[in-house]
């Protein structure tokens, strides 16, 4: 009887929906067909998931091992999307027939992994580099947002009353700190017209600036809090269609 | 990088290019296979805000391979562009071919998914340059 090389036999696994089937980083020298379902490739660079493919029925995945001649760990992971069914191909006779292969493919197909592989690492940096920027945008928009909406502070009292129900009966409150785009007012939490202070209720507000101009603007609020003083609320509130005027009233105010 | 002599092995013509020559283009039907004997090409993507360079190739690569190896009637999936004066061998594709057919499909199916990646992954780059 002749010897032969034992080729370990094409074996068949399935995975459900969520199941990781390649880890990134793990060694692993298996070539796996997908018979039936999705799988999602992805690779992780500094916890941010890099989505690379979605692959379906009769393609193939963890050739990059197989081409890297099992020395490298996996470059990516894979995922199962839904119910997969695989053929497992282990690498031994196809490894045979890749070193025995003409030498110019060879070199063709080395130059394509080569390739590949900084492909990735360009992806790598550049979604790096992304990420940087823009934290970088949002840390400059926090920063200039906190210079364009300083909030002043300002002791005045208001009157207000709901802009949406008709009401004769102003409520008053106590104007805490003020920008261009709005107000903090301390407001009795109970009153007397049952008024609820809820978020995205809308208002009419009064109150005078140190100069004397009168502000009469309609603002929604944002937010509510409780406020340091007993039975009182801390309302943030958004002016919303402020006049030209007003605004600029409240930016003179700021600046002086 | 030196010339392997197996490649010399399988060139059929030399051509000699001027600096800023379009050897390839994107979208164009194609399917020699080149390799780089002499001086550097620059591989481009067309983008959304134009030409990105996504790779630099010198003497001993190979370039125009993708569609060769998909074995389809695939377009050329980039640009390649002389950086100085390069000199190009133009490979035997028929016997290429050849070789490449008595390959099992498992092995040709490993390398259609490398390549396909390869297509996928440069594609990513390119639009994640053009974004920065």
């Amino acid at each position: 009887m002749t010897e032969k090389k034992m080729i370990p036999p094409v074996v068949h696994l399935s995975y459900s929906k969520g199941d990781l089937i390649i880890k990134e980083g793990d060694y692993g020298i298996s070539i796996y067909k997908i018979f039936k379902g999705h799988v999602r490739i992805f690779k992780k660079s500094n916890n941010t998931i890099i989505p690379l493919a979605t692959l379906v029925r009769g393609e193939v995945f963890g050739e990059m091992t197989f081409f890297n001649f099992l020395l490298e760990p996996r470059s990516a992971s894979v995922e199962a999307i839904d119910d997969v069914e695989l053929e497992v191909w282990h690498p031994a006779r196809l490894t045979e027939e890749y070193k025995a292969m003409p030498a110019i493919l060879r070199y063709i197909t080395q130059q394509t992994l080569n390739r590949l592989l900084r492909m990735n690492r360009v992806i790598d940096e550049l979604t790096a580099r992304k990420r940087q920027s823009k934290e970088e945008r949002i840390t400059a928009e926090k920063k200039s947002n906190k210079r364009r909406y300083f909030r002043k502070n300002f002791v005045q009292e208001c009157s207000y009353r709901s802009a949406t129900h008709s009401s004769h009966v102003d409520l008053h409150g106590v104007i805490k700190d003020i920008s261009p785009m709005g107000v903090g007012v301390e407001v009795i939490e109970r009153n007397a017209m049952n008024f609820n202070h809820n978020l995205g209720n809308q208002l009419k507000i009064s109150f005078q600036l140190p100069s004397g101009s009168s502000i009469n603007e309609v603002a929604i609020i944002k937010s509510v809090k409780k406020s340091k003083v007993p039975g009182c609320l801390f309302l943030g509130l958004e002016f919303s269609n402020i006049s030209k005027d007003a605004l600029k009233q409240i930016g003179f105010f700021m600046m002086s | 990088m030196a010339i392997d002599s197996i490649i010399y092995a399988y060139i059929v013509k030399e051509e000699v290019v001027q600096p800023n020559v379009t050897i390839i283009e994107e979208d164009a039907k194609g399917d020699w296979v080149y390799v780089v004997l002499e001086g550097k090409v620059k591989v481009k993507k067309r983008t959304p805000k134009g030409l990105v360079t996504i790779d630099t190739l010198k003497e001993g690569a190979i370039i125009g391979e993708i569609p060769f190896l998909l074995k389809t009637q695939q377009l050329r999936t980039a640009f390649v562009i002389s950086e100085g004066v390069v000199r190009l061998g133009i490979l035997d594709k028929e016997r290429l071919e050849k070789e490449y057919e008595l390959l099992s499909p498992q092995l040709k199916s490993l390398i259609r998914t490398m390549v396909l990646r390869l297509k996928e992954t440069t594609k990513k780059a390119s639009l994640l340059a053009a974004e920065l």
